[in-house]
Protein backbone atom coordinates (compact mmCIF):
# COMPACT_ATOMS: atom_id res chain seq x y z
CA UNK A 1 0.00 0.00 0.00
CA UNK A 2 1.97 2.94 -1.20
CA UNK A 3 -0.11 5.86 -0.07
CA UNK A 4 2.56 8.52 -0.46
CA UNK A 5 2.12 8.46 -4.20
CA UNK A 6 -1.66 8.80 -4.03
CA UNK A 7 -3.04 12.33 -4.06
CA UNK A 8 -5.35 11.86 -1.15
CA UNK A 9 -5.61 9.56 1.83
CA UNK A 10 -9.00 8.02 2.32
CA UNK A 11 -10.43 7.19 5.74
CA UNK A 12 -10.02 3.48 5.06
CA UNK A 13 -6.34 4.08 4.30
CA UNK A 14 -5.92 5.89 7.59
CA UNK A 15 -7.55 3.01 9.45
CA UNK A 16 -5.28 0.52 7.70
CA UNK A 17 -2.23 2.63 8.55
CA UNK A 18 -3.32 2.81 12.17
CA UNK A 19 -3.68 -0.97 12.28
CA UNK A 20 -0.19 -1.38 10.86
CA UNK A 21 1.45 1.26 13.02
CA UNK A 22 -0.08 0.82 16.46
CA UNK A 23 1.05 -2.63 17.48
CA UNK A 24 0.93 -4.04 21.00
CA UNK A 25 4.09 -3.77 23.06
CA UNK A 26 4.88 -6.40 25.66
CA UNK A 27 6.53 -5.65 28.99
CA UNK A 28 9.59 -7.76 29.81
CA UNK A 29 9.03 -10.95 31.75
CA UNK A 30 11.53 -9.75 34.34
CA UNK A 31 9.49 -6.60 34.95
CA UNK A 32 6.24 -8.58 35.24
CA UNK A 33 7.73 -10.97 37.80
CA UNK A 34 9.52 -8.36 39.87
CA UNK A 35 6.46 -6.12 40.06
CA UNK A 36 4.27 -9.06 41.06
CA UNK A 37 6.71 -9.96 43.82
CA UNK A 38 6.74 -6.39 45.05
CA UNK A 39 2.94 -6.17 44.98
CA UNK A 40 2.51 -9.40 46.91
CA UNK A 41 5.08 -8.26 49.47
CA UNK A 42 3.26 -4.98 49.92
CA UNK A 43 -0.07 -6.81 50.07
CA UNK A 44 1.10 -9.11 52.88
CA UNK A 45 2.66 -6.24 54.84
CA UNK A 46 -0.45 -4.11 54.49
CA UNK A 47 -2.58 -7.11 55.55
CA UNK A 48 -0.47 -7.59 58.69
CA UNK A 49 -0.70 -3.88 59.47
CA UNK A 50 -4.46 -4.04 58.97
CA UNK A 51 -4.65 -7.07 61.28
CA UNK A 52 -2.57 -5.28 63.90
CA UNK A 53 -4.79 -2.22 63.67
CA UNK A 54 -7.87 -4.41 63.99
CA UNK A 55 -6.49 -6.08 67.13
CA UNK A 56 -5.60 -2.70 68.59
CA UNK A 57 -9.12 -1.45 67.92
CA UNK A 58 -10.64 -4.50 69.67
CA UNK A 59 -8.34 -4.06 72.70
CA UNK A 60 -9.19 -0.37 72.87
CA UNK A 61 -12.90 -1.17 72.78
CA UNK A 62 -12.53 -3.76 75.59
CA UNK A 63 -10.53 -1.29 77.69
CA UNK A 64 -13.15 1.41 77.13
CA UNK A 65 -16.00 -0.90 78.18
CA UNK A 66 -14.07 -2.07 81.25
CA UNK A 67 -13.22 1.52 82.24
CA UNK A 68 -16.82 2.65 81.82
CA UNK A 69 -18.07 -0.32 83.88
CA UNK A 70 -15.68 0.48 86.73
CA UNK A 71 -16.78 4.11 86.64
CA UNK A 72 -20.45 3.14 86.80
CA UNK A 73 -19.85 0.68 89.67
CA UNK A 74 -17.88 3.26 91.64
CA UNK A 75 -20.59 5.84 91.08
CA UNK A 76 -23.25 3.39 92.30
CA UNK A 77 -21.16 2.58 95.36
CA UNK A 78 -20.78 6.25 96.16
CA UNK A 79 -24.49 6.88 95.72
CA UNK A 80 -25.36 3.89 97.94
CA UNK A 81 -22.89 5.03 100.56
CA UNK A 82 -24.38 8.51 100.53
CA UNK A 83 -27.89 7.08 100.87
CA UNK A 84 -26.67 5.00 103.83
CA UNK A 85 -25.08 7.99 105.55
CA UNK A 86 -28.18 10.11 104.98
CA UNK A 87 -30.37 7.33 106.41
CA UNK A 88 -28.21 7.06 109.53
CA UNK A 89 -28.28 10.83 110.04
CA UNK A 90 -32.04 10.78 109.59
CA UNK A 91 -32.44 7.98 112.16
CA UNK A 92 -30.17 9.74 114.63
CA UNK A 93 -32.26 12.88 114.25
CA UNK A 94 -35.51 10.97 114.76
CA UNK A 95 -34.45 9.25 118.04
CA UNK A 96 -34.21 12.33 120.32
CA UNK A 97 -37.44 13.74 118.91
CA UNK A 98 -39.26 10.50 119.85
CA UNK A 99 -38.07 10.80 123.46
CA UNK A 100 -39.51 14.29 123.83
CA UNK A 101 -42.83 13.38 122.24
CA UNK A 102 -43.60 10.57 124.65
CA UNK A 103 -42.15 11.46 128.05
CA UNK A 104 -42.35 8.75 130.73
CA UNK A 105 -45.39 8.98 133.03
CA UNK A 106 -44.49 9.39 136.68
CA UNK A 107 -47.04 8.02 138.99
CA UNK A 108 -48.14 10.50 141.63
CA UNK A 109 -49.03 9.61 145.13
CA UNK B 1 -14.76 -14.04 41.14
CA UNK B 2 -11.09 -13.04 41.42
CA UNK B 3 -12.18 -9.43 41.70
CA UNK B 4 -14.54 -10.11 44.59
CA UNK B 5 -11.86 -12.10 46.41
CA UNK B 6 -9.22 -9.44 45.78
CA UNK B 7 -11.56 -6.76 47.14
CA UNK B 8 -11.91 -8.86 50.31
CA UNK B 9 -8.13 -8.91 50.73
CA UNK B 10 -7.10 -12.09 48.93
CA UNK B 11 -3.53 -11.62 47.71
CA UNK B 12 -3.60 -14.52 45.27
CA UNK B 13 -6.77 -13.18 43.64
CA UNK B 14 -5.09 -9.83 43.18
CA UNK B 15 -2.17 -11.68 41.57
CA UNK B 16 -4.59 -13.24 39.07
CA UNK B 17 -5.99 -9.81 38.20
CA UNK B 18 -2.48 -8.44 37.88
CA UNK B 19 -1.47 -11.12 35.39
CA UNK B 20 -4.66 -10.59 33.43
CA UNK B 21 -4.22 -6.84 32.99
CA UNK B 22 -0.50 -6.06 33.24
CA UNK B 23 0.07 -6.32 29.47
CA UNK B 24 -2.86 -4.08 28.58
CA UNK B 25 -2.01 -1.40 31.10
CA UNK B 26 1.65 -1.44 30.12
CA UNK B 27 0.68 -1.10 26.48
CA UNK B 28 -1.57 1.83 27.20
CA UNK B 29 1.03 3.63 29.31
CA UNK B 30 3.77 2.92 26.79
CA UNK B 31 1.87 4.53 23.94
CA UNK B 32 1.14 7.57 26.12
CA UNK B 33 4.66 8.21 27.45
CA UNK B 34 6.83 6.68 24.72
CA UNK B 35 9.61 4.87 26.56
CA UNK B 36 10.03 1.65 28.46
CA UNK B 37 11.60 3.07 31.63
CA UNK B 38 8.76 5.49 32.38
CA UNK B 39 6.18 2.94 31.25
CA UNK B 40 7.48 0.44 33.79
CA UNK B 41 7.50 3.06 36.53
CA UNK B 42 3.97 4.26 35.78
CA UNK B 43 2.59 0.73 35.32
CA UNK B 44 4.00 -0.21 38.72
CA UNK B 45 2.32 2.86 40.21
CA UNK B 46 -1.01 1.93 38.59
CA UNK B 47 -1.01 -1.49 40.25
CA UNK B 48 0.26 -0.10 43.57
CA UNK B 49 -2.63 2.34 43.60
CA UNK B 50 -5.06 -0.39 42.59
CA UNK B 51 -3.74 -2.54 45.44
CA UNK B 52 -4.26 0.27 47.96
CA UNK B 53 -7.82 0.99 46.83
CA UNK B 54 -9.12 -2.41 45.77
CA UNK B 55 -10.90 -2.71 49.13
CA UNK B 56 -12.98 0.35 48.24
CA UNK B 57 -13.75 -0.88 44.72
CA UNK B 58 -17.47 -1.09 44.08
CA UNK B 59 -18.87 -2.89 41.08
CA UNK B 60 -21.02 -0.38 39.19
CA UNK B 61 -21.40 -2.54 36.14
CA UNK B 62 -18.17 -1.28 34.57
CA UNK B 63 -15.42 -3.71 33.62
CA UNK B 64 -12.50 -3.84 36.05
CA UNK B 65 -10.17 -2.85 33.22
CA UNK B 66 -12.04 0.48 32.97
CA UNK B 67 -11.10 1.20 36.57
CA UNK B 68 -7.45 0.36 35.88
CA UNK B 69 -7.38 2.45 32.70
CA UNK B 70 -8.81 5.39 34.65
CA UNK B 71 -6.02 5.07 37.21
CA UNK B 72 -3.46 4.83 34.39
CA UNK B 73 -4.98 7.81 32.61
CA UNK B 74 -4.82 9.95 35.78
CA UNK B 75 -1.26 8.91 36.56
CA UNK B 76 -0.08 9.68 33.03
CA UNK B 77 -1.79 13.08 33.19
CA UNK B 78 -0.09 13.77 36.55
CA UNK B 79 3.22 12.58 35.11
CA UNK B 80 3.00 15.14 32.32
CA UNK B 81 1.82 17.89 34.63
CA UNK B 82 4.25 17.30 37.51
CA UNK B 83 7.31 17.05 35.33
CA UNK B 84 6.17 19.70 32.91
CA UNK B 85 7.04 17.32 30.11
CA UNK B 86 6.41 18.25 26.55
CA UNK B 87 4.59 15.77 24.38
CA UNK B 88 7.25 15.47 21.75
CA UNK B 89 8.27 11.88 22.17
CA UNK B 90 11.02 10.30 20.14
CA UNK B 91 9.47 8.36 17.30
CA UNK B 92 12.16 5.74 17.58
CA UNK B 93 10.91 5.06 21.08
CA UNK B 94 7.26 4.75 20.19
CA UNK B 95 7.02 3.28 16.75
CA UNK B 96 6.63 -0.46 16.50
CA UNK B 97 7.11 -1.33 12.91
CA UNK B 98 5.71 -4.42 11.36
CA UNK B 99 8.13 -6.20 9.13
CA UNK B 100 6.09 -8.04 6.59
CA UNK B 101 8.99 -9.78 4.93
CA UNK B 102 8.08 -7.97 1.74
CA UNK B 103 10.33 -6.14 -0.67
CA UNK B 104 12.79 -3.88 1.25
CA UNK B 105 11.75 -0.80 -0.74
CA UNK B 106 8.05 -1.24 0.00
CA UNK B 107 8.86 -1.93 3.64
CA UNK B 108 10.84 1.31 3.76
CA UNK B 109 7.92 3.26 2.27
CA UNK B 110 5.56 1.60 4.68
CA UNK B 111 7.82 2.54 7.59
CA UNK B 112 7.98 6.14 6.40
CA UNK B 113 4.20 6.29 6.29
CA UNK B 114 3.97 4.79 9.74
CA UNK B 115 6.46 7.31 11.07
CA UNK B 116 4.48 10.16 9.56
CA UNK B 117 1.31 8.81 11.08
CA UNK B 118 2.83 8.45 14.53
CA UNK B 119 4.18 11.98 14.24
CA UNK B 120 0.69 13.27 13.45
CA UNK B 121 -0.88 11.18 16.23
CA UNK B 122 1.51 12.72 18.75
CA UNK B 123 0.18 16.16 17.83
CA UNK B 124 -3.41 15.16 18.59
CA UNK B 125 -5.08 16.13 21.88
CA UNK B 126 -4.56 13.54 24.67
CA UNK B 127 -8.15 12.25 24.56
CA UNK B 128 -7.88 11.47 20.85
CA UNK B 129 -4.56 9.73 21.39
CA UNK B 130 -6.19 7.72 24.18
CA UNK B 131 -9.05 6.76 21.89
CA UNK B 132 -6.68 5.53 19.16
CA UNK B 133 -4.59 3.52 21.64
CA UNK B 134 -7.66 1.87 23.14
CA UNK B 135 -9.09 1.10 19.71
CA UNK B 136 -6.03 -0.06 17.79
CA UNK B 137 -3.64 -1.29 20.46
CA UNK B 138 -6.14 -2.68 22.94
CA UNK B 139 -8.78 -3.55 20.32
CA UNK B 140 -11.63 -2.36 22.53
CA UNK B 141 -15.11 -1.65 21.22
CA UNK B 142 -16.60 1.85 21.16
CA UNK B 143 -18.83 0.90 24.10
CA UNK B 144 -15.86 -0.24 26.19
CA UNK B 145 -13.88 2.86 25.28
CA UNK B 146 -16.89 4.95 26.26
CA UNK B 147 -16.94 3.33 29.70
CA UNK B 148 -13.25 4.05 30.20
CA UNK B 149 -13.37 7.61 28.95
CA UNK B 150 -16.67 8.41 30.62
CA UNK B 151 -18.56 9.08 27.39
CA UNK B 152 -21.39 7.52 25.51
CA UNK B 153 -20.81 5.05 22.69
CA UNK B 154 -22.18 7.62 20.24
CA UNK B 155 -19.81 10.29 21.49
CA UNK B 156 -16.87 7.93 21.03
CA UNK B 157 -18.00 7.06 17.52
CA UNK B 158 -18.21 10.73 16.67
CA UNK B 159 -14.84 11.52 18.28
CA UNK B 160 -13.27 8.64 16.36
CA UNK B 161 -14.65 9.90 13.07
CA UNK B 162 -13.38 13.43 13.76
CA UNK B 163 -9.99 12.00 14.71
CA UNK B 164 -9.77 10.08 11.45
CA UNK B 165 -10.69 13.20 9.52
CA UNK B 166 -8.03 15.30 11.23
CA UNK B 167 -5.44 12.54 10.68
CA UNK B 168 -6.36 12.39 7.03
CA UNK B 169 -6.13 16.16 6.65
CA UNK B 170 -2.75 16.31 8.35
CA UNK B 171 -1.35 13.42 6.30
CA UNK B 172 -2.65 14.95 3.10
CA UNK B 173 -0.96 18.24 4.01
CA UNK B 174 2.33 16.42 4.55
CA UNK B 175 1.80 14.53 1.29
CA UNK B 176 1.17 17.73 -0.66
CA UNK B 177 4.17 19.52 0.86
CA UNK B 178 6.44 16.57 0.06
CA UNK B 179 5.28 16.23 -3.54
CA UNK B 180 5.69 19.97 -4.12
CA UNK B 181 9.38 19.84 -3.04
Amino acid sequence: MNLSNSSKYRLQDIEKLLEDSLLPVKPTQQFILSLKEELLRKFSSSSSVALKEKNQTILLAIASVAGSSILIINTLRTVLSLIGVISVIHLLKQKPQGNTLSPPQIASG
Amino acid sequence: MALALAAQGDGEAFGVLYERYIGRIYNYVYYRVGNHADSEDLTARVFMRALCHIGNYTDRGLPFSAWLYRIAHNLVANWYRDNNRRRDISLDDVIVLKSKGAHPESTLLQNEENEQLIKVIKCLPPERQQLLILKFVEHLSNAEIGLIMGRTEGAIKSLYHRTLLSLRDELNKIDISETSK
